[in-house]
């Protein structure tokens, strides 16, 4: 049987560790090292090969919650991380310099995961920024716009697991979504 | 009981009058630069008697922001929106050709040239841009059963007021336009009157009680506007027959509900994403809803008072057909659900 998982990707500092270890069943398994470089700046830490937590669905079956290493060097394994997943999670920082380069940067390195998924966009570190929930989300949906993309963008703190858990029920509702579309054609 | 609204500020004047004041505020956290401008509007006043008065920002037509400081998108946005107050910048560059600015450091005479562009500019709003913003008209709600005329009052004030204040039952809760936020004196987890039972109220209540969210320890002093919208319109009661014409009129929806901290039923994610993608019809809603009527115009008036609402004809993007075997992942994502639930 083909292992059921999501993957959760996005910038270093949005917060993939913290949204697994607030949702897995068991402890979270993960690879972080001291930062070295300029990254240093902005945590001490951080993922260098991947994350893992689980979540157990029934007696046979386990979901896997991969978190990918956030830093563009090591694109060479996000391909290999999400080949067959569920869905894909892409956690932005909002106080980052440019996240929608950022999300740009994800969509493209995930586009065959979420072509034959879907994705949900998780914005964090929100209340930090100054702006609302709603400004906040604007330009991510203006980019969405622009590109033709309809999925699902939330704000949320990584540390509330019901608030990652919004962005998988999130993400069953697309997938129920395509599955009619694909009915219907 | 009803709620008494108290419209401190209305939609400002249709047209802007040159023989009265501009009300002018100064919305900067700085100080310094907060009292440099004082002095330069005094001096403009001193140059040009009768042209500004300096007021707060709920009262203003025209309010001063640093684009840098918290809150100041807020009130671009508005205007953007066709609600007052207009902002200037005050920046040392200019921010964009859009918006307009005031160069710092501020000099009385600069001040009071933008001054008179904006008093032009106010003067140049249509009086129904002011009202719904560039002309936008936000869909009506569906009817409902109880207490439609406080809820119509709730959301001309989300559509028109830069400031007003709800009186409930002895509290007054005050409407920001312009910050997007409901406030109250004290903070919700204090009110405890349980006097205060008019649906507005009770929400609040609601949600002063709802335990902080895991991992934060944000204790809710107010809501925005958007959560305010949502919370009330799941709580109306819909009258038992929709209007024929409602049931035939596509409905789309502009954004997803920020579900992460609204109250939801999961039927609302299918029905959002629904919304987004191609539109529907309130006839087509019903008859895949589970909790039929009800469960939809519940929804559909959330969305209204929120704001997330657009009407048109939807459409159906060309999507890419998923890879074989993706199929059948709904039914492992409910499993998903259903573990995270439980």
């Amino acid at each position: 049987m083909a292992e059921l998982k999501i993957v959760i990707t996005g910038c270093m500092g949005a917060g993939k560790t913290t949204a697994i270890n607030s949702i897995s069943d068991t402890p979270l398994i993960a690879t972080d090292v001291g930062t070295t470089d300029e990254a240093r700046l902005e945590k001490d830490t951080t993922t260098v090969a991947m994350d893992y937590g689980t979540l157990t669905i029934d007696d046979d079956r386990v979901v896997y919650l991969y978190g990918t290493p956030g830093q563009e060097r090591f694109a060479h394994m996000w391909e290999i991380l999400a080949e067959g997943a569920l869905g894909v999670v892409i956690l932005l920082n909002h106080r980052r310099e440019d996240p929608l380069a950022d999300l740009e940067i994800y969509l493209e390195n995930f586009q065959q995961a979420i072509a034959n998924s879907t994705a949900v966009i998780g914005i964090t570190h929100v209340d930090e920024s100054g702006d609302t929930d709603t400004t906040a989300v604007t330009p991510y949906y203006d980019y969405m716009a622009r590109h033709g993309l309809d999925y699902p963008i939330f704000p949320i703190d990584a540390r509330a697991g019901a608030q990652v858990r919004v962005m998988i029920e999130a993400m069953a509702a697309m997938i129920q979504l395509d599955e009619e579309t694909d009915e219907a054609v | 009981m009803s709620v008494m609204v108290e419209q401190e500020q209305k939609a400002t004047p249709k047209q802007a009058n040159t023989d009265r004041p501009l009300k002018l505020a100064v919305r900067i956290f700085d100080q310094r630069i907060r009292e440099h401008l004082t002095r330069t509007i005094q001096l403009s006043e001193q140059r040009k008697p009768g042209s500004l008065q300096l007021v707060d920002a709920n009262v203003a037509e025209i309010v001063l922001i640093d684009p840098d400081e918290p809150g100041a998108d807020a009130f671009i946005r508005n205007a953007s929106r066709g609600r007052r107050p207009l902002p200037v910048v005050y920046a040392s560059e200019q921010p964009g050709n859009e918006i307009a600015w005031l160069k710092r450091p501020a000099q009385a005479g600069d001040l009071l040239a933008i001054m008179q562009t904006m008093r032009d500019e106010l003067a140049s709003l249509p009086a129904d841009k002011a009202a719904n913003g560039q002309g936008r008209v936000r869909p009506d709600l569906l009817p409902i059963s109880e207490n439609q005329a406080g809820l119509d009052q709730i959301l001309g004030l989300l559509d028109h007021a830069t400031q007003a204040s709800i009186r409930v039952g002895g509290i007054t809760v005050i409407l920001d336009g312009a910050r997007d936020r409901i406030r109250v004196p004290r903070p919700l987890a204090e009110i405890e009157n349980a006097a205060l039972a008019e649906k507005i109220t009770a929400d609040l209540l609601a949600t002063a009680k709802s335990p902080p969210a895991e991992g934060s320890d944000l204790i809710r002093h107010s809501l925005t506007l958007t959560e305010l919208g949502w919370r009330l319109g799941l709580a109306t009661s819909p009258a038992p027959e929709p209007p024929p014409d409602a049931l035939k009129s596509t409905i789309r929806l502009e954004r997803w509900p920020n579900f992460a901290l609204l109250p939801h039923e999961r039927e609302h994610l299918l029905w959002t994403g629904r919304l987004i993608r191609m539109g529907q019809t309130l006839e087509q809603m019903i008859s895949q809803a589970s909790g039929g009527y009800d469960s939809v115009a519940r929804f559909y008036n959330a969305c209204v008072l929120s704001d997330l609402l657009r009407e048109g004809t939807g459409h159906q993007r060309k999507r890419p057909r998923k890879a074989p075997g993706s199929a059948g992942r709904s039914g492992i994502f409910s499993k998903i659900i259903q573990r995270l639930a439980g």
